[in-house]
């Protein structure tokens, strides 16, 4: 167990999520190496098929047997057992820093909610990754499993400042090589961007077998967006001012939110993706009863 | 029109205009500052607003400035003025008002005479000219100041106190009026016709006026209007005499398109008598009725129908002088005439008929004009033709005898005929038994009748139709001058001699005078046997009654609007006379001195009704005026019609007096800044109208 030195995650919540067990698993697929049937063949006691030998297979997977009695030569594939990996994608964009009506900003609700599902990963013995991006990827931590792993994690979470405009697709561009395995991918952002664009770039993850999260984390202002009358607006990312009444607007810019996540939302189940709309005042433990 | 300030030295507000302009980019600029995650999407639903909203903003700036300027507007006191209001100079106008009789007609609940004065004093409350005067059209146009002047509030009491005036209308006199009083003034000159431009008045009425003087008609009245009216009414004989059967005609007239149907009352000599009467569209009606005077002197009858639209032609008057006996006088011829005897015969007849007087002048003596009914002229000899003639004109009737030596041409030109180119005296034919002094006792002589071209509806053989009375030239004639037998057709034949020369030839003088009558039938017991017969006395007396001059007493009718005028004569005092109206009400009189004698006038013109002039209690005289026939008529003509000037609506008249000394404005800028502030209101709050889906 971690010493309860970090600032996203408290004792409480480790109590609190020592009840997850189950919701976890199902969520990650397994934590144990040896425990999680992958869809990859590979070296390991359950048989899954014969298969014809082609040029370039290893000679040591020949069954010989079967060439004995054919005369030909086939392939005796298993079925690989390994342990389950995570992957977070926290923004820390300058639109996460962004807060009104919430307790805290996006991304340290986002923070909290990475810190905590990176402790129960660790602590199934499961490897978890994380990549902490604005416009490109800020830090990466390759996938492990060690309480090492995890400090370095925790601890590169509390030192994020928000900053810097928003790539989301291009993040995930760049960190699509980065993945050896698949695993499962969860995305923590504002989505300030291109619904198409960020699908677009989750397409080579979900073709790979990624289960992927979209977990879409506003301050409440950015949805009832209230009355401020007159005011000049400051972008948080671009810096770029604009001069808007607050009431001329105010039922566009909800009619706007409404359909960006109504677009989110349809893309997202048009993939078999997850996505939740989460404000900076509810509990982050509510997405994992979502995940449960 | 121009548009003016009277308050230009507070223009310098106007700039304040600027100020939601200021406002609008002053409060665009420098807003609170807010952080925001991001304002890609903001910028999104900008780009979307924007075509409406844009628009929106500069439509509100638009509407504010308008609000404001209008505001502004207010306290420089704009002012809406007529486009000649520059020009500089004494406005002078006279309106020209017709008060005749057809003025009186009602359109509605008042008299189009008091829609004229009303809009009159309209235009004169309107401040439209400097100096002004009335100008009536009646009887005897005339003016409330002797010049326009510039009281304009005596001429709006005036047109409120005067009333319309029974009376025809003398357009051109009042127009003359007028024109003559602008001539003397400088400046811009304007001539203002209210009237119902009654179309009998002034159909033949054109509107030559000199150059400079501006003449705008304004019509009063809106449509024609349906009108029954007694037309005429008179008595004939116009001076019966007592016990004679008299008519009284009474004439009505429909002034519409549809017919009509009435009751016509008759009040005379104290008795009141009535008929129904139905009159044709556009038509016209006579009804008589014959009553007979027991008593001589003045007599005032009226015909009257039920009240219309149009009262005031619905009576009328009339008066008849009843004579107590005609007076022939008998001119005598020379002693040697063989006519001689016709003298005595005349003087018998006269003894025989109560209401004939007969009185003898030598010979060529003739009566003053107007003394004699009748002037019988036994043995003319062709001469004091124009002294003839002038009697006739006066109303006698001539029955001139021609002489031996009178010539046909002198015959001629006493009827009034063209003269032939025959010259010489009219022959005499003479039969035998003639100059014995005995009657002619031989049917030698000629025998005579009625003429065969005489009128088969001759008044003077009524009686002799039946027969009963006889041949009423019977006898026999001894003597007689060979007339020709053609005559011109307005000579009408009574009697010819069985040989067809004319017995008794008549002719109406031409100007409703007395008759002439050329006789041929002899009187004389030594001429003729025709005064012994049973028939001569009845024929003479229906001769002489249907030969009366047909002139009424003109000196008893004044038209409306003139003065009445009497001369008493020299055996009354004229401080003794007064003259009251038909109500009985006194009225002024003046005593005026004239070559004929003493003459009293009214002080006022008259207007409809009876009028007595009376020394106590007595009636000495009696004076009608009626209601002009020709103001009956109520049919308009469109003022286009008249030529000259210009035809305006009495609301554009007021229009331009308004605009000659300036609307205010300011209470319209005041509603335009209400009307911009709302319309900014309205827009600034209508927005889209939101989806309701919901936002998870």
């Amino acid at each position: 167990m971690p010493e309860i030195k970090y600032k996203f995650i408290r004792p409480e919540d480790i109590r609190r999520l020592s009840r997850y067990e189950f919701g976890v698993k199902a969520l990650v697929e397994g934590y144990l190496s040896g425990r999680h049937r992958s869809r990859e063949r590979g070296a390991s006691i359950e048989f899954k098929e014969f298969r014809q030998y082609a040029p370039g297979d290893d000679l040591a997977l020949v069954d010989w047997r079967v060439f004995a009695r054919t005369d030909r030569h086939y392939l005796k594939t298993f079925e690989q057992e390994t342990n389950m990996e995570c992957h977070l994608f926290v923004d820390c964009s300058a639109s996460m820093g962004f807060q009104e009506e919430g307790p805290i900003n996006k991304l340290e609700y986002a923070s909290f909610f990475a810190a905590c599902l990176a402790w129960l990963v660790t602590s199934k013995n499961d490897r978890v990754s994380l990549q902490l991006f604005d416009d490109k990827i800020r830090q990466f931590f390759e996938p492990g499993s060690t309480r090492r792993h995890l400090h370095q994690i925790l601890t590169a979470l509390e030192q994020q400042k928000a900053g810097n405009p928003t790539s989301l697709a291009e993040a995930l561009k760049r960190a699509h090589p980065l993945i050896k395995r698949k695993g499962t991918l969860v995305v923590l952002s504002d989505f300030f961007d291109e619904p198409e664009a960020i699908f677009k770039a989750l397409n080579p993850y979900l073709h790979r077998g990624f289960r992927v999260h979209l977990l879409h984390i506003l301050d409440p202002s950015e949805l009832s967006f209230p009355e401020r009358g007159l005011s000049r607006f400051v972008d948080m990312e671009t810096n770029h001012r604009l001069v808007v009444h607050t009431q001329t607007i105010r039922e566009a810019w909800q009619q706007e939110m409404r359909r960006h996540t109504q677009t989110l939302r349809r893309l997202a189940a048009g993939r078999q993706v997850d996505y939740a709309l989460t404000t900076t005042t509810e509990s982050w433990f509510k997405l994992f009863d979502r995940f449960a | 029109m121009q548009f003016l300030l009277a308050n230009p030295a507070w223009l310098w507000l106007l700039a304040l205009g600027a100020v939601p302009l200021l406002v609008h980019l002053f409060a665009r600029s420098n807003p609170p500052r807010f952080a925001f995650s991001s304002t890609a999407f903001l910028q999104k639903i900008m780009k979307k607003t924007a075509r409406l909203r844009k628009p929106q903003d500069w439509l509100l700036l638009l509407l504010r400035t308008l609000a404001v300027l209008a505001l502004l507007f207010v306290f420089l006191q704009p002012l809406l003025t007529g486009a000649n209001s520059a020009v500089t100079g004494k406005k002078t106008t006279i309106f020209l008002v017709d008060r005749s009789a057809s003025m009186a007609a009602k359109d509605g609940a008042e008299s189009r005479f008091a829609e004229a004065c009303a809009k009159a004093g309209e235009l004169l409350a309107a401040g439209s000219a400097d100096a002004a005067n009335v100008v009536w059209i009646d009887a005897e146009p005339d003016a409330l100041f002797p010049q326009p002047g510039p009281n304009l509030d005596y001429l709006r009491e005036a047109l409120k106190r005067t009333g319309v005036r029974m009376e025809s209308g003398a357009i051109s006199g009042a127009l003359q009026l007028a024109i003559s009083q602008l001539e003397q003034v400088q400046g811009e000159r304007r001539l203002v016709i209210l009237s119902d431009f009654q179309a009998a008045a002034w159909r033949d009425t054109p509107l030559n006026l000199p150059t400079g003087i501006a003449v705008e008609k304004v019509r009063i009245g809106k449509t024609d209007l349906a009108n029954v009216a007694v037309h005429e009414l008179f008595a004939t004989p116009a001076e019966p005499v007592v016990g004679q059967d008299t008519l009284m005609v009474c004439r009505l007239r429909n002034y519409s398109g549809t017919p009509r149907r009435t009751t016509l009352y008759l009040e005379s000599d104290g008795g009141r008598r009535s008929r129904d009467v139905e009159m044709p569209a556009w038509g016209e009606a006579e009804l008589n009725f014959s009553t007979r005077f027991s008593h001589p002197g003045q007599v005032a009858f009226s015909a009257s129908i039920a009240e219309d639209a149009f009262p005031g032609d619905d009576r009328r008057y009339g008066l008849v002088r009843v004579r107590e006996t005609l007076k022939l006088v008998s001119v005598a011829p020379p002693e040697d005439s063989l006519h001689a005897q016709g003298t005595q015969v005349l003087r018998h007849l006269a003894d025989s008929l109560e209401w004939l007087e007969c009185l003898e002048l030598p010979p060529s003596e003739l009566p003053a004009p107007g003394s004699a009914d009748f002037l019988f002229l036994h043995s003319w000899d062709g001469t004091q033709i124009n002294d003839l003639q002038a009697l006739s004109r006066t109303g006698t009737t001539l029955i001139v005898q021609p002489a031996v030596g009178c010539s046909l041409q002198a015959c001629q030109q006493l009827m009034g005929l063209e003269v032939g180119e025959s010259a010489g005296t009219i022959p005499i034919d003479t039969k035998a038994g003639q100059g014995g002094g005995d009657s002619p006792t031989t049917p030698a002589g000629w025998q005579a009748g009625i003429s065969a071209a005489a009128a088969e509806d001759s008044p003077v053989f009524a009686l002799f139709k039946s027969g009963e009375f006889g041949n009423p030239a019977a006898g026999i004639f001894l003597q007689r001058s060979r007339l020709p037998h053609d005559w011109p057709k307005e000579v009408q034949r009574l009697i010819d001699y069985q040989d067809g020369v004319p017995g008794m030839l008549s002719i109406r003088e031409k100007n409703q005078g007395g008759s002439i009558i050329l006789w041929n039938l002899p009187l004389a017991e030594r001429l003729s046997s025709w005064s012994a017969q049973t028939p001569f006395l009845p024929f003479f007396a229906e001769l002489l009654l249907h030969h009366r001059a047909v002139t009424r007493e003109e000196s008893t009718e004044v038209l409306p609007g003139n003065t009445l005028s009497w001369i008493p004569g020299e055996e009354i005092s004229p401080e003794s006379v007064i003259l009251v109206d038909g109500t009985g009400q006194p009225q002024q009189t003046n005593i005026l001195m004239t070559p004929h004698g003493v003459r009293i006038d009214s002080d006022e013109p008259a207007s409809t009704g009876l009028y007595q002039w009376k020394i106590g209690d007595g009636v000495a005289f009696q004076q009608l005026a009626n209601f002009p026939a020709t103001e009956s008529d109520l049919r308009l003509m469109d003022p286009l019609d008249i030529q000259g000037g210009e035809v305006v609506d009495a609301r554009a008249l007021l229009r331009r007096a308004e605009l000659g000394e300036g609307i205010p404005l300011w209470p319209w800028f005041i509603a335009a800044a209400f009307l911009f502030l709302l319309a900014e209101s309205l827009v600034s709050l209508w927005k889209p109208r939101p989806t309701t889906t919901p936002l998870r």
